[in-house]
């Protein structure tokens, strides 16, 4: 009993985020499939069917049980699918294996007009389900988004992909991911601008390496000073000239004097002059430039009117239709589908960056109740004789699949709750073997 | 000394869960579902669960209803628009079909369908106040209602008066712990949620929108920020726009440079959303607005306000805010009064001045006339009914979770295994119902009431549903390892 507490333990850790969808296991006389939306897959027989609701019966974690989904919450509904094919769209099981969320049920996509290059707007953050880089805003979905953006907007360099940036910061361990991802990724295949609506530190950071940067009229940008959680604790000493130094080279790909993002961490008075070119020269005081961007005792956060002054946006657009007028388009096909409310159409990458951050909110808010499972039932099956064991090894089973399919989603939660990759396998090893020793 | 007594009840709590919990569990505990016979009930909710047994009674909202779960019993009441659809047992209530019902959603009922709009060639007007007390009276959904009744209604014109109450900070004051996290609370940040509604939703569900015009009696706090928004904005002679805080006021806690920060991109976010009104100087506004060491001044240029930085140098030219140090800091009065000036209170003289107001009316009759428009053209709505009903709901709600919480506190688990169980099932009972009370008003939920009863708080300082959930899984959990 102590050696299971013991290694419960281990994850040493207060679960503070949460999860989602258990990862189903097939049944053997499966005949229906239905895929869900996070990318999940529910094999069983479907027993019910109204107003687009299915009824299921699956087993789950070795447990019969029927479940019922919404139209809203599935893609498609494979019927009699033990006769066809189904590595498909079974879902990957494997620790490194993302499943979740799939890319969105294709939709015949609206026929290229010739000679219009076509774009897609992507959000990075939103208000309804949650904005903090490496947690709702990182760089493995923009990853896995690249095929798709491939798909929808082609690959011949003429495509457009416009990143929406809506977010208060978060963690700087994500910056140079995300970073990499848009220099490396996205700005070779496609031209790829930033659309700043609220930018502020580590979400400015990542956004940096964009050379074409347009504001909303609310935008701010910047605030990127470094600190452990506390307002009495910032980054120090070489921790802190590290950071200067990576912020130098990602302003190097964005191609902004380095001294703009200097001034937005740490307290560097900063100036800038236009010259008769056009061409903005920045000083580190507040007297030799014409205009004072940043002041002495100040940290640097543009607005939409500051950041044009000094062109560092290159324009201020509340619309789509503004934001393509000021990138100079005369004509452009934004796809996606057109959904009352939002302002841009919503293309299948967009959905899978909305449907990321639904999950990972959802795991957030119920991770504590996943791990209590767990361990409660852990605990209970420790206490039991062998043969009560089964039925509670189950359900802590389910408990380790809802965790697993959390990481899997998204494994920036890895880091950020046991310190790294390498760790959480660490733990989940120990879990799997715990499990094992349970039913021996 | 209240605080630290609840704190210590929901340790005791946490505690007495906790060893529960650690109790083994017999293996016959799974309770197996109970048999659906043809009199069974059966509530098919939009999450997916489902529920058997008997419906006891129900409202046009509400269904409430009774059966077991795990083995408890258990009775609770159900709000109807988290319902997919009611099946119905030969149980059921007289004259009721034993057929599906769907169940409407009951926001729908808010907004009636479109009056026959009366086309007259003249601008219809929807008017909206904004009263009460920020945060919890004056919250987006019955905004976001509001302005769909008047996209129902076809307006041209939106009139939004505002004047809010001041949270009275009496009972902070003193309590070093509780003023800390009062300091923290950003009111701005609540408004953006509400902002948003007039800036983001209009003009992207509006195919023509309307002008949004608002009228300041009073908007202090994080709703001063809502008037600013907008290019035309009017006041009472008695107007009050300001009390933004004390950005400055964060310097005392923490590094200067992560302060600088926090303060930094506060100022954005502040900038930001004055540049929607199109203001010419809106980063002058926001320093002289919420930093009190800035020193603004007026003059008037080519006929035209101008800001700027610094103390006047001529009898032309006005101070505004001074730096607030030694002699020019504002004594108590004045700040109480909203008329020191180490920050800036917009009244409805420098407002005008300011270029911010576009005139002064002290009653409605004078705001329209004003505009040019006639009171006759203000439709009939719905915005008073709705703004009335949200506050009442939320005061019945607060109540009703008070009750509750109370009652949940109060149960006992003893006696022979069935009263166990039915006290068990009445905890769960309870907390269900503040979960459900929490999940309608959510954003008019603050910390400090919160904190005050020992609800547990989520991570944005609103209601600790996730945590309640949690606590039904424990008592649940007892209920397995409990043995007859």
């Amino acid at each position: 009993m102590k050696k299971f507490t013991r290694m419960l333990g281990t994850l040493g850790i207060v679960f503070a985020m949460a999860l989602g969808v258990g990862v189903c296991s097939s049944d053997a006389l499966a005949i229906d499939r239905i895929v869900l939306k996070d990318g999940s897959v529910i094999e069983g027989t479907i027993v019910r069917e109204a107003q687009g609701a299915v009824w299921i019966k699956t087993t789950i974690g070795g447990v019969p049980a029927e479940r019922m989904y919404l139209p809203s919450e599935f893609t498609s509904i494979e019927r009699n699918a033990a006769t066809a094919p189904a590595e498909a769209t079974r879902p990957a099981t494997g620790g490194d294996v993302p499943v979740v969320p799939a890319v969105p049920a294709v939709t015949t996509p609206a026929a290229p007009r010739s000679g219009v290059p076509r774009g897609v707007v992507i959000t990075l953050g939103d208000r309804e389900h949650g904005d903090m880089v490496g947690v709702y805003m990182v760089a493995n979905i923009l990853e896995r988004a690249i095929p798709v953006i491939e798909q929808e907007i082609g690959t011949d360099g003429t495509g457009v992909v416009v990143l929406r940036f809506m977010s208060g910061g978060g963690y700087g361990a994500e910056v140079q991911k995300i970073s990499d991802v848009i220099h490396n990724e996205y700005k070779k295949r496609w031209r790829t601008v930033g659309w700043i609506d609220s930018a502020i530190s580590a979400a400015a950071m990542s956004a940096h390496c964009l050379e074409e940067i347009y504001f909303t009229t609310r935008g701010n940008y910047g605030a990127c000073t470094g600190f452990y959680g506390s307002l009495d604790k910032p980054v120090e000493g070489f921790e802190l000239e590290k950071s200067l130094h990576q912020m130098e080279k990602i302003s190097a790909r964005g191609g902004y004097d380095y001294r703009i993002m200097r001034s937005m961490q740490i307290m560097d008075p900063l100036s800038a002059t236009i010259d008769a070119n056009g061409e903005v020269h920045y000083f580190a005081d507040t007297v030799s430039g014409d205009i004072i961007v940043n002041r002495n005792t100040e940290i640097l956060t543009f607005n939409a009117v500051s950041a044009a002054k000094v062109k560092f946006s290159r324009g201020t657009a509340d619309t789509l239709d503004e934001l393509s007028k000021a990138m100079g388009f005369q004509e452009i096909q934004w796809v996606g589908k057109t959904v009352k409310g939002s302002l841009w159409p919503i293309s299948r990458a967009e959905q899978m960056q909305m449907d990321f951050r639904k999950k990972v909110k959802t795991d957030e808010d119920n991770l504590n109740r996943y791990y209590a499972n767990y361990a409660i039932h852990v605990q209970l099956a420790a206490g039991a004789p062998r043969e009560e064991r089964p039925p509670l090894v189950n359900r802590a089973r389910q408990g380790l699949e809802q965790i697993k399919s959390m990481v899997r989603n998204n494994p920036a939660f890895a880091r950020n709750i046991w310190g790294g990759r390498e760790e959480y396998k660490e733990w989940l090893e120990e879990q799997e073997k715990l499990l094992r020793d349970l039913m021996r | 000394m209240k605080r630290n007594r609840i704190q210590r009840g929901i340790a005791a709590l946490i505690a007495a869960m906790t060893l529960h919990m650690l109790t083994p569990a017999p293996a016959h505990a799974w309770a197996a579902p109970v048999a659906m016979t043809a009199s069974t009930d059966t509530l098919i909710f939009k999450n997916g669960n489902v529920l058997e047994g008997t419906i006891v009674s129900e409202t046009g909202t509400h269904v409430r209803f009774k059966g077991e779960l795990h083995g408890i019993a258990f009775e609770t009441e159900y709000p109807k628009a988290d319902i997919l659809e009611i099946k119905r047992g030969t149980g059921q209530a007289a004259g009721q079909a034993a057929t599906d019902t769907k169940v409407v959603d009951p926001s729908s009922y808010l907004t009636p369908p479109p009056a026959p709009v009366i086309d007259d060639g003249r601008d219809k007007i929807y008017w909206i106040d904004l009263t009460g007390k920020f945060g919890e009276e004056i919250t987006q959904t019955p905004l976001r209602n509001a302005l769909k009744d008047a996209k129902n209604q076809r307006a041209d014109v939106i009139i939004v008066m505002v004047d809010n109450k001041v949270v009275d900070d009496e009972e902070i004051r003193g309590n070093e712990e509780l003023e800390k996290l009062y300091a923290q609370f950003d009111e701005l940040f609540r408004a953006e949620k509400i902002m948003a509604v007039v800036v983001d939703e209009v003009p992207a569900e509006w195919q023509k929108p309307p002008r949004i015009i608002y009228w300041v009696r009073r908007a202090l706090g994080g709703i001063a920020f809502m008037p600013l928004t907008s290019k035309e904005v009017y006041f009472h002679p008695e107007g009050k726009l300001g009390g933004v805080g004390n950005l400055n006021g964060m310097r005392a806690r923490g590094h200067r440079r992560v302060v600088e920060k926090q303060i930094s991109l506060r100022r954005g976010h502040a900038v930001g959303w004055v540049n929607q009104s199109g203001f010419p100087q809106p980063e002058m506004l926001v320093r002289a607005l919420t930093q009190e060491d800035f020193v603004l001044s007026l003059k008037i240029e080519g006929g035209r306000p101008v800001l700027f930085e610094g103390y006047p140098s001529n009898p032309g030219e006005e101070l505004l805010t001074d730096d607030g140090m030694e002699g020019n800091a504002d004594t108590i009065d004045q700040a109480a009064r909203g008329e020191g000036n180490d920050v800036l209170t917009l009244d409805h003289r420098l407002a005008k001045l300011l270029g911010i107001s576009k005139g002064t009316a002290e009653t409605r009759d004078e705001l329209l006339s004003l505009l040019g428009y006639r009171t006759d053209q203000i439709v009939k709505s719905r915005s008073e009914a709705i703004m009335r009903d949200w506050v009442r709901g939320f005061e019945a709600g607060k109540t009703q979770a008070r009750r509750l919480w109370e009652e949940f506190g109060e149960v006992q688990v003893q006696g022979d295994y069935d009263q166990r169980r039915q006290a068990r099932s009445t905890q769960i009972q309870k907390i269900e119902q503040i979960k459900s009370i929490f999940k309608r008003y959510a954003e008019s939920f603050e910390w400090r009431w919160l904190a005050r009863y020992g609800f547990p708080i989520d991570g944005e300082g609103g209601p600790g549903i996730a945590q309640l959930t949690e606590i039904q899984d424990r008592i649940r959990t007892q209920q397995l390892l409990d043995r007859r």
